[in-house]
């Protein structure tokens, strides 16, 4: 019986991070959090280590998405990156969880999105709206050199045309030049974010 | 780990984990060749959930076969918690793969620790203590598993995927937690893992053990031990029965019965208990025992009051400690040469035996609660009465007229309906009689008898109930109350959240 009890109690935390329906493949839970801010200070933060690991998802992107400020009533959800995508979601109170992603990849298909004005001359936009009943949903793509961003807003309620813009203003770009001045910042000059021609490149 | 943590969330500490980690993927990185990343790619493979899923899915299959079910919740439990605490772990550390090296390989998430090393380590380690026998089996198996991690691991460190202490941090992981809760909750000498057929629950004598029964069994009990043999196991599912043979003053051998009782016996007695819980109803006392000796002490004291009630059980010798609260010795006559009745030649007097054991039990008011072949002897034309841990005292009368109509129904079995009938009128009276087929059917007889019913050429309970002078509606059973229909419904909850789980373990990959 003392060994039940005591099972029950190692596996209680467990349990609860478990959930339902058993966690097995899924992600932790709000690590990496990509904030721009982290980008520009020295040394492997926690909060860099999402924009980091975004990176090294995709090689050969210029630019690593990432979070300015979140506006109020926004908060960051997850993170996910593989060696061929990265993505993280944000969730909005009055939008609904999971309101928009955001993700990395080498190439994206616009198909019938308008190619857009960018605010900025390396990046080229295609938005997409769907009809929706209420509510928000399109997409946005922003292309630039070795990747491309996608933007999925995915927003329910009254109000939702605001909350696109807001979060759209918090939403920015860290060039991967940063993020490798960062990485041989923080080792000094021993470390490199890609690989180099000495370091096992094949 | 939590050196591991401390290092990797120490700067300081964890920039020269970083530089060294990097320092030795250089030098694995030179070796790298055209002909050798396509090998390396494939040792890789049982690091994937792919293979993960079809190493978990192998051993499900045999599990569920040898029925070893602890074996397998301590499988799974030790899975999910090495999943949820590598991914909970990642998501603390943070640390990206590695720096400045072509990654060759898939990756996903945080670097550390390396959840497909660890989740591959559970895996061997689970399958070595939920499959393999002890003993060289499972050293063979140490070996192959520690060269399989060993490969992975090599090609996961030439492919770049993790890095070394990545490695090192989800190996410790995989490797001790299912290590412990393996060795904690199914240890091998309480729940071998074996492939013969018959209950695995039963404990083995080994050495240790050996000496402790013969040690206690002189100190306690004042019998000189010569032999300890497993006897009757596949008939025993509440204890481990041993016959012993014991120093005589007689020539000829003697022997006495020795029921062995440890925890897991305990926990066998509570889910038989929980059963008949929920198959009966309010009308059994149902609580189950608390501690092993009380579930000694109660049967101790039942044989007893058999023995000295004069009805024909063994004679109790009295209770053995092999270790205090943990494991005890209940040791009673053993009949030598004794047969079971059920394959036995049976005559009116053995029949009048049966018959009489039952009036005795009901004038001194008690109840076997389990008649059946199995716990009915015959030894030199005498019917004995075995294994009464089931009796009670002062049963309700619904509960002594079943033990009537059953005992009529195992005589019946290699005799007559009408002769047992016959006999059994000139014990009880017909309204006794008509009363005891009212309320047997079903349930309330021993899986054992209701299979050897089955197996006759006519119905035996049908002949019965033809010759009764009248007959009774059937008692019903099945009564019902608050804790019996909480129970259920827990128990039903129980069996669907597992059910739900147990689809996700097997559809999902580990990964």
């Amino acid at each position: 019986m003392k060994r039940l009890i005591v099972l029950a109690i190692v596996l209680m935390p467990f349990a609860a991070g478990c959930t339902f329906s058993v966690n097995v493949g899924s992600d932790p839970t709000s690590a990496g959090s990509p904030t721009c801010e982290s980008a520009k200070s020295s040394g492997r933060t926690q909060a860099r280590s999402g924009l980091l690991l975004m990176a090294q998802s995709v090689r050969t992107a210029s630019l690593v998405p990432c979070v300015r400020v979140l506006p109020v009533g926004w908060t960051y959800a997850r993170m996910e990156a593989t060696n061929k995508y990265a993505r993280f979601w944000l969730d909005s109170d009055r939008g609904g969880a999971r309101a928009l992603r955001v993700s990395l990849e080498p190439t994206c298909k616009t198909g019938n999105a308008l190619e857009v004005p960018s605010l900025r001359t390396d990046i080229r936009r295609y938005d997409r709206v769907d009809a929706v009943q209420s509510g928000y949903r399109g997409d946005r793509y922003l292309k630039f050199r070795g990747g491309c961003v996608t933007y999925h807003f995915d927003l329910s309620g009254e109000g939702s045309y605001g909350e696109v813009a807001l979060i759209s203003v918090a939403l920015s770009f860290v060039s991967r030049s940063d993020l490798a001045e960062s990485v041989r910042e923080y080792s000094d000059d021993r470390l490199e974010l890609d690989p180099t021609p000495s370091s096992g490149h094949h | 780990m939590a050196a591991f943590s401390t290092i990797v969330l120490t700067p300081p500490a964890s920039k020269t984990l970083d530089i060294l980690d990097h320092a030795i993927l250089v030098v694995i990185a030179d070796i790298r060749t055209d002909w050798l990343t396509p090998v390396m790619r494939a040792l890789g493979w049982p690091a994937t959930g792919l293979a993960l899923q079809l190493l978990w899915l192998a051993n499900l299959i045999p599990l569920l076969i040898w029925k070893r079910w602890r074996h397998l919740i301590v499988w799974i439990t030790s899975g999910l918690i090495v999943n949820n605490l590598v991914w909970n772990l990642a998501g603390l550390l943070e640390r990206p793969r590695p720096f400045g090296i072509e990654i060759l390989g898939d990756w996903k998430g945080f670097a550390m620790p390396s959840l497909p090393l660890a989740m591959l380590a559970t895996f061997l380690v689970s399958t070595l203590y939920s499959n393999v026998p002890a003993g060289r089996p499972r050293q063979i198996g140490k070996i192959v598993a520690t060269a399989i991690l060993v490969v992975v691991t090599l090609s996961r460190l030439y492919l770049a995927q993790d890095a070394p202490s990545d490695v090192l941090c989800g190996v410790v992981i995989g490797v001790a937690i299912p290590l412990v809760l393996f060795r904690v909750f199914v240890p091998n000498d309480v729940f071998p893992v074996s492939y013969h057929r018959g209950r695995t629950a039963h404990l083995t004598i080994d050495e240790r053990r050996h000496d402790a029964i013969v040690h206690a069994m002189e100190d306690q009990l004042g019998l000189l031990v010569l032999e300890i043999k497993p006897f009757g196991l596949e008939g025993s599912g509440g204890s481990t029965p041993l016959r012993v043979k014991i120093k005589s003053t007689d020539e000829a051998d003697a022997y006495v019965l020795a029921k062995l009782y440890a925890a897991n016996h305990l926990r066998a007695d509570r889910w038989y208990k929980l059963g008949r819980t929920l198959l009966y109803g309010r009308l059994e006392d149902e609580k189950a025992f608390n501690t092993v000796r009380r579930l000694v002490q109660y049967e101790d004291y039942l044989l007893r009051l058999f023995y000295h009630s004069r009805i024909k059980a063994p004679k109790p010798y009295g209770i053995a400690e092999l270790t205090p609260e943990r494991e005890y010795l209940l040791v009673m006559e053993f009949f030598d040469n004794a047969t079971e009745i059920g394959v036995a030649e049976i005559d009116d007097d053995i029949i009048d035996q049966g018959l009489m054991t039952v009036r005795r039990m009901w004038d001194v008011g008690l109840a076997h609660r389990d008649i059946k072949p199995a716990n009915l002897l015959l030894r030199d034309g005498q019917l004995v009465v075995v294994d009464c841990a089931f009796a009670q005292i002062r049963p309700s009368p619904w509960r002594q007229a079943v033990d009537l109509a059953n005992m009529m129904l195992v005589l019946a079995l290699r005799t007559d309906t009408r002769r047992v009938y016959d006999r059994a009128r000139v014990y009880f009276t017909d309204e006794e009689i008509v009363e005891a087929f009212a309320a047997t059917r079903g349930l309330t007889m021993p899986s054992q008898l209701r299979q050897s019913l089955r197996n006759e050429s006519h119905d035996i309970h049908a002949e019965f109930l033809q010759m009764l002078p009248y007959q009774l509606p059937p008692i019903r059973i099945q009564r019902w109350s608050i804790r019996r229909v909480a129970l259920t419904v827990f128990v039903l909850a129980c069996v669907v959240i597992g059910g739900l789980m147990a689809a996700q373990l097997v559809i999902n990959n580990p990964l």
